[in-house]
């Protein structure tokens, strides 16, 4: 007897202890609170920053930023990537610590040393990157970090349930509160982060380029939500590099350039020619830009288009743990043309460019450069035939952090005849002529790095962008894939980026590009395809370019 | 020519800065331990410097003891480039011990001579090791299982092994293996490396060869870059055409095969037979020294012949210490662990600098 | 043929601590994005301070606590060095392990030096669960010593927690999305490390059931592998508890029957021996891409 009430008493410590420990762990967040009335009235100042300062290693984020905003307003950040607007967000939401400035919300000077204090103060912030959980379902996600109204476990979400449905209903925010967040097309993920941040009370509504992943109807859709979303009291920030978005939606804009404001422009008075003077100033010839130049139908230089195009890709089938995510996929693209595939992110581009690289087997269908079919090669035979390739995610799949810029410049060419010796079976690297070409393509493709024995890891986006650029471009090419070859890229990369795209087509290479920028495909190519789930639902040529038909298309609907 | 040898001591200094830092730490810990023990630091440490490096005998086993430890140490630190963790320096090392024993052993009645039966048996102890890293390289290349945990397993699987070899005739020396310390028969003098006076055996040539090889294959060759892209970036490698199929199994499998030179060095060098627990010294096997070698020096193959050299110094001068003050040879262990991780988090923080 | 089977379930019963136990304490760190490799050297560690603990004092409790305690230590030198300073977890995690096993060997030489005779502790007696330990068959999975019954309650308790509350939430979180996470304000370093230190105080525990059940000593290196195959076992279990729990009975099993078979068949005992480890690969290579991974893991998180 005394042997059991031993061990029963040792259990029952274990326990205790256990419940202790996940004592410890509770912290005071606040309770769900719904919209009461505002402290500021429309037109007066609900937040603002002043002298806000943040540095990182090699680079001021944020140099004395000023900036104010009205209650009630949607309020414009603009700038191109790399001019400091996420990080100011970052440091009003918390995420970031400011090394100097001050914080006011209503007037009172506050501080917010992490987001549980930005939630405090009624701020929601959504991230440019979705920031769900995909395991878990939209209510979980929603609920995620909040303490239960009663009781202490337990996950029964009732009464959650049902306030996230009011809330929905009342800004107009339907979604489907058991699925899976991986199984959501982004435009309702997005939908669900903005719901997460109405669900703790947030007023002042930051959103962070919420477009970049949108078609044209539903960025519509999406500002009519956020006027819908004023109108109830709320505050918005909408962070963008498109001056064309802005001016749609904005009452007012701040422009950032490099860490400091550059001005702030009513809608009344505002221009794109002025905003871009203000994002960009002298370093773009903005008349000779390619970037901002306006959307016209006429073809940027001319296509002489050949009877046999180059690539080829037919009734393509790809699978993905016994799914289908390309199935029937087909167009050509000829000599000297940009064709764009225009898609929302997740439909399946992915794939075909894994499989048209080599890095997956197509289940059916054929894939032909200059009539040879190169399903079933390696990725190595592939590139040897003249297909070069610029990856989309730089940091994932672009370089070799730790390795030098050189060696990172003859990634993929690194066996051809001028910087590989052979001797009996060995083979080794000719450091000198490695040395010497990677010195002439630092300097011709302007990459900022003190020598070529540099990490790359220690270059900033735009160089690494650069780096990848030279590297298609050093070899003799028949092929180019592109995949969002700007993204993220600020604005004088960026026209670099789109000046060497147009030299392909004088060089003759067949260009498939890929972006999740409708403008820049637009204005690039001549002719262009629609992706969605894995299947081209329709082909246009530039003539017939029409922003919303090709922006249908990519959600599936068929002009 | 003379200004260019201090202008790259000079650059070379500041880097060798955190080492000795780690180093001078790790001493004082155990310096700390051994006060408490009861014992004088001082002179523990001029024993453990002394012995090895002072006298003939210490130096001989000191140079003994480098070779596997420089072996095992290119067993992880090869495939530590792909960024593959090699645990199983142990077992790969037991295997290429085990193949050299049978093989001199069924060629023991009718040995070849010297000059051909040693080289011979280099190269099986060399295919042993290879042999033994298959499994995992295989696994991780196509199940992705990871390396460090199939390693593992074919440690433990070569231990037993082990003991079935030197525990069941033909090869085993039977009284030895019923007192409870199974050894086998010996092999052949033929089979045997030959002497090299002060630097213990031939084994030592075979370990220099090796580290130039290895400097060859990581710095210069092709098969050295794909390595290094695999590890930098394994999906940018991939992309850009490198299979990393194939590269994984080709460092893993290069490992192996270093630790079974080791493994076959040590049969064929030190103890003329295979013996149960041979692989032991100071507390540890000598794979995990191999491994402990490699991440002092970051894995550099300009450094782990250092830092083995310094390994084998510590663990010959511990041996001295503890026959001569009883202090247990596992404080240097331990010393050698922290001076480890010491240089470890002390690289990270240059790197934030 | 009932009483082979009666006797088996007996035995895998109380051989299914160190590895449930151990890959459990893996599975808490894996939840939030860490992987402690070091498992084998914290059982050893907990082994040795469990043994001491339990010698010195008679007290069979004294040592749990002790090998908790010493488990936590190294898993919060682990978290620290993997999630404070970032550095690589699986190095770490080797580091750890090596370290653990040199300083398990150091203080029980320091405590008892080199001897002859291996000092003894009594090992855990059994304590019989009334009524459930007469079913016939099952019923001898209710006659087991305390820590086995520990075991099993810590399965269903970090069960319910982890699936079904508001922590269970954050931490699994934290494990799928670190940045989803730190932007509703769960302190992502924080759960690291107390999960992580948690996790290996169990590990430490897993290392003192060898002597305190099995030995009644410690011996050099006498977890043989377990630390690694309950990182097999965790894996296997795509990181829940039920399912480790289920893994933990078939390692545990194949050890088991590999002592058992040494008798029937003619097989030499060593190779019998390399039963668990080489289930453990075969498992791997079945199981190991078919696995359900925490997103986060094995990336140190940071907000810049």
């Amino acid at each position: 007897m005394t042997k059991l009430s031993a061990t029963i008493r040792k259990m029952l410590t274990g326990l205790t202890i256990l419940g202790k420990k996940m004592m410890f762990w509770r912290k005071k967040a606040p309770a769900p609170k719904f919209l009461r009335i505002r402290k500021a009235k429309p037109g007066e100042t609900v937040l603002e920053v002043k002298g806000i300062t943040k540095r990182f290693p090699g680079v001021v984020a944020n140099d004395h930023i000023d900036f104010k905003i009205k209650a009630g307003e949607i309020h414009g950040l603009l700038g191109e990537n790399g001019a400091g607007k996420s990080t100011l967000m970052n440091i009003i939401y918390g995420l970031y610590k400011a090394d100097k400035g001050e914080i006011f919300i209503n007037g009172e000077k506050v501080t917010i040393s992490s987001p549980v204090d930005a939630i405090e103060h009624k701020i929601g912030m959504i991230h440019q990157h979705i920031t769900l959980v995909p395991e878990f379902t939209v209510l979980e996600n929603i609920v995620l970090g909040m303490k239960r109204e009663k009781g202490l476990l337990g996950l029964g979400l009732k009464e959650e349930r049902n306030k996230v449905l009011e809330l929905s209903k009342k800004f107009g925010l339907e979604i489907p509160l058991d699925a899976k967040v991986k199984e959501l097309p982004i435009g309702v993920q997005q939908k669900v982060e903005i719901l997460r941040t109405l669900y703790r009370g947030a007023e002042i509504l930051i959103l962070d380029e919420p477009t970049t992943s949108l078609v044209p109807h539903e960025v519509d859709k999406l500002f009519t939500s956020l006027r819908v979303m004023v109108r109830k009291g709320l505050t918005i920030v909408f962070i963008t590099h498109r001056i064309r978005e802005a001016l749609k939606v904005c009452d007012r804009i701040t422009v950032l350039k490099l860490g400091k404001v550059r001005g702030i422009l009513e809608m009344k008075g505002a221009t794109p020619k002025k905003l871009v003077e203000m994002m960009v100033g002298k370093e773009i010839e903005i008349s000779k830009s390619i970037m901002f130049a306006k959307l016209t139908k006429k073809r940027i230089s001319p296509v002489r288009r050949s009877k046999k195009p180059i690539l080829v890709v037919r009734n393509l089938k790809v699978l993905e743990k016994k799914v289908p995510v390309v199935r029937d996929c087909s167009f050509e693209i000829y000599k000297g043309e940009i064709f764009g595939l225009a898609g929302v992110t997740g439909n399946g581009q992915k794939q075909l460019l894994d499989t048209m690289i080599g890095l997956r087997k197509a289940d059916k269908g054929d894939i032909l450069i200059n009539g040879k079919n190169i399903r079933d090669l390696s990725t190595f035979d592939i590139l040897n035939l003249g297909c070069v390739y610029i990856p989309g995610d730089r940091i994932k799949e672009g370089i070799l952090p730790l390795v030098t810029v050189a060696e990172n410049l003859i990634l993929g060419c690194h066996k051809d005849k001028q910087f590989c010796k052979k001797r009996f079976f060995l083979s080794w690297l000719d450091l000198k002529s490695l040395s010497g070409t990677s010195k002439e393509l630092i300097s011709g493709y302007s990459i900022k790095t003190p020598n070529e024995k540099a990490l790359a890891a220690t270059l900033s986006g735009g160089n690494i962008q650069r780096i990848m650029i030279a590297r298609a471009f050093s070899r003799p090419a028949s092929v180019l894939i592109a995949d969002n070859p700007t993204r993220g890229l600020d604005a004088l990369s960026t026209e670099f980026v789109l000046k060497k795209l147009i030299e392909c087509k004088s060089k003759g290479i067949a260009v498939l590009l890929l972006s999740e920028n409708l403008d820049e495909l637009l204005k690039l190519c001549d002719r262009m395809g629609a992706i969605y789930r894995g299947e081209i639902v329709d082909t246009f040529e530039r003539k017939n370019f029409n922003k919303y038909k090709i922006g249908l298309a990519m959600t599936g609907g068929r002009g | 020519m003379i200004n260019f040898e201090i202008a790259k001591l000079k650059l070379l200094f500041p880097r060798l800065r955190p080492y000795l830092l780690a180093v001078l730490a790790g001493f004082g810990v155990v310096g700390v331990l051994i006060t408490l023990m009861g014992r004088n630091p001082l002179d523990a440490f001029s024993t453990i410097i002394t012995v090895p490096l002072g006298t003939a005998h210490g130096l001989t086993e000191t140079f003994k003891k480098f070779v596997p430890i420089l072996l095992a140490g290119f067993a992880y630190a090869i495939p530590f480039h792909a960024r593959l963790f090699n645990v199983g320096g142990w077992g790969q090392l037991l295997f290429g011990g085990i193949a050299v024993t049978i093989v001199g052993l069924s060629l023991s009645h009718s040995p070849p001579p010297l000059f051909l039966f040693v080289p011979l048996l280099i190269l099986v102890g060399f295919l042993a090791g290879a042999l033994w890293a298959v499994v995992p390289a295989v696994l991780r290349a196509y199940f992705g299982v990871h390396p460090v945990i199939s390693t593992i397993m074919m440690n433990f699987i070569a231990v037993y092994l082990v003991n079935y070899v030197a525990s069941t005739a033909p090869w085993a020396e039977t009284e030895a293996a019923f007192a409870g310390h199974p050894k086998t028969l010996p092999l052949p003098t033929e089979a045997r490396l030959p002497p090299l006076g002060i630097g213990g055996h031939a084994g030592l040539i075979v370990a220099i060869i090796v580290a130039l090889a290895v400097y060859f294959l990581m710095k210069k060759s092709i098969l050295g870059y794909e390595i290094k892209a695999v590890g930098a970036n394994p999906t940018a490698a991939q992309v850009f055409g490198i299979s990393i199929k194939r590269v994984t199994l080709l460092s893993l499998i290069l490992g192996g095969a270093m630790a079974g030179l080791a493994g076959a060095i040590e049969v064929m060098g030190v103890h003329g037979r295979l013996i149960e627990g041979m692989e032991f010294t100071v507390g540890a096997s000598l794979g995990i020294f191999g491994i402990l070698s490699a991440l002092m020096c970051a894995c550099n193959p300009i450094g782990l012949p250092i830092s083995a050299f310094f390994m084998s110094m510590l663990i010959v001068g511990a041996d001295a210490m503890q026959r001569t003050m009883m202090i247990p040879v596992e404080v240097v262990f331990v010393a050698i662990v922290l001076m480890v991780l010491f240089i470890m988090m002390l690289g990270e923080k240059m790197k934030m600098r | 043929m009932l009483e082979d089977i009666t006797t088996f379930l007996e035995v895998t019963a109380m051989s299914i601590v160190p590895y449930a136990l151990c890959s459990l304490g893996i599975m808490l760190g894996a939840r939030t994005g860490v992987l402690n490799i070091s498992g084998e050297g914290a059982m050893l560690m907990g082994a040795s301070a469990g043994f001491l603990g339990a010698y010195f004092t008679g007290n069979p409790l004294i040592g749990m606590l002790l090998a908790l305690a010493a488990g936590g230590g190294l898993g919060l030198i682990f978290a620290w060095l993997s999630v404070g300073l970032k550095l690589n977890q699986f190095m770490m995690g080797i580091c750890i392990y090596i370290f653990g096993m040199g300083l398990a060997d150091f203080i029980y030489r320091l405590c008892f030096g080199v001897r002859v005779l291996p000092p003894l502790i009594g090992t855990l007696p059994k304590v019989a669960i009334p009524g459930l330990s007469q079913i016939p068959i099952v019923g001898v999975l209710f006659n087991q010593n305390v820590l086995v019954y520990f075991t099993f309650v810590l399965t269903l308790v970090l069960f319910l927690i982890l699936y079904k509350t508001r922590i269970g939430l954050e931490t699994r979180a934290v494990g799928e999305n670190p940045r989803a996470a730190d932007v509703l304000g769960v302190k992502v370093i924080r759960r690291r490390y107390v999960c992580v230190a948690i996790g290996a105080a169990m590990m430490g525990l897993a290392g003192a059931y060898l002597p305190m059940v099995f030995t009644g000593t410690y011996t050099p290196l006498m977890s043989a592998g377990k630390g690694f195959m309950a990182i097999g076992v965790a894996i296997l279990g795509s990181f829940r508890p039920e399912r480790i729990l289920a893994g933990s009975f078939l390692f545990a099993g194949a050890e088991v029957m590999s002592y058992r078979l040494q008798l029937g068949t003619g097989i030499p005992w060593q190779f019998l021996l390399m039963l668990p480890f080489i289930v453990v690969l075969i498992v791997m290579w079945i199981f190991y891409k078919r696995a359900e991974w925490p997103a986060a893991i094995g990336i140190p998180y940071s907000r810049e």
